[in-house]
């Protein structure tokens, strides 16, 4: 989200929160999963006296042994304070506190961006040992599969996306960043020799790809990767795939891509995205 | 209309007879609302390991009903890691207790369960809030004001309802819409669910139990705590063996397979 978009959500959520009647008629439990919004929202637009206030009603609420509060009081000593000061405070808290425990690893994330490679271990076997306890988190199993790609490590990010999809199958996004890894994994296995692996990686990433955009229709992300996909399965010296329908696809994604530039049906980065792929892959 | 003298109510009845029933009624029940907020015991957290035994079935569970939009291989892979992983009690809490003896565990007492103790004692002092003070007004109504009569009805109604509105009161030729004190005291414990709703806030405590019949809202403060779908005392192994053969039996069908040909379909490219 843009600075300025955020600063009008702020501005919107603050004008809820202070008008009364508007939040007069939210039932008390939707009151405050609002407040807690805002907080996020005050904090990330630096009003930090505000999230204070908002934090105090909170927890005068529900007491500071509760799991939810606690997660904002850390993120108010980070935001305020420092790293460190919150680490001291999450590590007070019981370990079965999951919301807790995801900070403490968000902190690590941090610190392991400038640190030496002993963090960043840390990092991703706190992640680890975090899905293998809660395996039901899709978030933590993203965040995984994003520690992973970053390390290259395509096949175990592939693993964990492919764990998210399970925990939400229909989240359009994810397909398309599954496809996105399988074209990466490919080109890898490729440049490595294998490449009947890539192949089957290849066509695998547009099937993810094809299935995005069944989710969501004009999901450019979605259609250029079906696009550049196709095109490169087309490209493969002698492809075991059918051609001839990889050929339809890839018109097929050409033409739906075309259709949104035309009617400029997307974000304006959307669009100028479309417009390179489309004049790349003629 | 038959020349009978109708009955006079003395004012003084209404009062110091029905409006202190209804307030004291009320006030009662704002009580009852913030003792039980009092006597709510936070509920307790799991230890970390039985968060995993219990998340492990979770997982096989999404495994299984969601197992077709992932490859085969994907899919493949999961399945025989997570049957051979329950079968061999990797998610067990007390797994190296599982390891070490193999004869199986006598079930255990739910008693003896600090999780569904903890559920007994609320549900105990829930009923324990609603049964105490509708015991100590109702005697008090009983023995103040019994066989009072307190007000009329400004609509007739039939004979049926006599026993409703009536109760403690002897004569049988009196007419319907003549309200007695018990039974205005049953009227205001079975309808003052809305005033309250007005002074506490919707989702209160104030009526208790007591509008389980239609009002369709639900033991308040009862049940939630302890794991869904797992009573206290029963084998977790075996449910985790169970899981294990539910996931052997799943088949997979991906839904990926004929996806080109899905979208070419729709978008009119054949």
């Amino acid at each position: 989200m843009s600075p300025s978009e955020l600063t009008a959500l702020y501005e919107r959520s603050y004008a809820f929160i202070t008008s009364g009647t508007a939040a007069r008629k939210l039932e008390t439990g939707e009151l405050y999963s609002v407040f807690e919004l805002h907080f996020y929202l005050a904090l990330l637009t630096s009003h930090d006296v505000e999230a204070a206030a908002i934090l105090t009603t909170l927890s005068d609420r529900f007491g500071s042994g509760s799991p939810r509060v606690a997660v904002l009081e850390a993120l108010n000593i980070e935001a305020t304070e420092t790293l460190a000061k919150a680490l001291e405070f999450i590590d007070k808290r019981p370990e079965t506190e999951i919301g807790a425990w995801k900070r403490r690893i968000a902190i690590l994330k941090t610190t392991a961006g400038s640190a030496p490679a002993t963090m960043k271990t840390q990092y991703v076997t706190e992640l680890v040992k975090l899905v293998d306890h809660v395996p039901s988190d899709a978030e933590a199993w993203s965040e995984l599969a994003h520690a992973y790609i970053d390390a290259g490590l395509y096949s175990q990010a592939l693993f964990a996306l492919h764990e998210v999809l399970l925990l939400v199958p229909l989240a359009y996004n994810i397909n398309a960043l599954v496809g996105e890894i399988g074209l990466k994994f490919s080109s890898v296995l490729q440049s490595q020799g294998s490449t009947a692996l890539a192949e089957d990686k290849l066509v695998e990433a547009v099937k993810f790809f094809l299935r995005s955009v069944e989710l969501c229709e004009d999901y450019v992300r979605g259609w250029t990767g079906v696009l550049v996909g196709s095109t490169r399965i087309l490209q493969q010296s002698k492809p075991t795939a059918d051609v001839k329908l990889y050929q339809l696809v890839q018109e097929m994604a050409r033409k739906q891509l075309q259709k949104i530039v035309d009617t400029k049906d997307a974000r304006a980065e959307d669009l100028a995205a479309a417009e390179m792929v489309l004049k790349n892959y003629k | 209309m038959a020349a009978a003298p109708d009955l006079v109510l003395d004012p003084s009845l209404r009062d110091w007879v029905l409006f202190p029933i209804l307030l004291v009624m009320i006030l009662v029940g704002i009580l009852r609302h913030y003792v039980t907020q009092l006597l709510q015991s936070t509920p307790k957290q799991q230890d970390l390991l039985a968060i995993r035994e219990q998340q492990a079935l979770t997982r096989g569970a999404t495994l299984r009903a969601n197992g077709k939009f992932i490859p085969q291989y994907s899919f493949l892979s999961r399945k025989q890691y997570l049957t051979q992983a329950f079968k061999e009690g990797e998610f067990l809490k007390d797994k190296e207790s599982f390891l070490n003896k193999d004869e199986p565990k006598a079930p255990a007492n739910p008693l003896a369960e600090p999780g569904g103790m903890d559920q007994m004692m609320n549900m105990l002092k829930g009923n324990m809030v609603m049964i105490v003070p509708q015991t100590l007004l109702m005697s008090w109504i009983n023995f103040f004001f019994s066989g009072f009569i307190l007000m009329k009805l400004p609509f007739p109604l039939t004979i049926r309802f006599k026993s409703i509105l009536q109760s403690g009161v002897m004569t049988r030729d009196l007419d319907v819409r003549w309200v007695s004190s018990i039974s205005w005291y049953f009227l205001c414990l079975f309808g003052l669910r809305s005033v309250y709703d007005i002074i506490l806030g919707s989702n209160n405590s104030a009526g208790g139990g007591m509008d389980m019949g239609g009002m369709g809202m639900g033991m308040p403060g009862g049940g939630g705590g302890g794991l869904p779908g797992m009573q206290p005392g029963q084998d977790v192994y075996k449910l985790h063996c169970s899981e294990a053969e539910n996931i052997e039996l799943a088949s997979h069908e991906y839904l990926l397979d004929e996806i080109e040909d899905r979208l070419l379909l729709k978008y009119e490219m054949y």
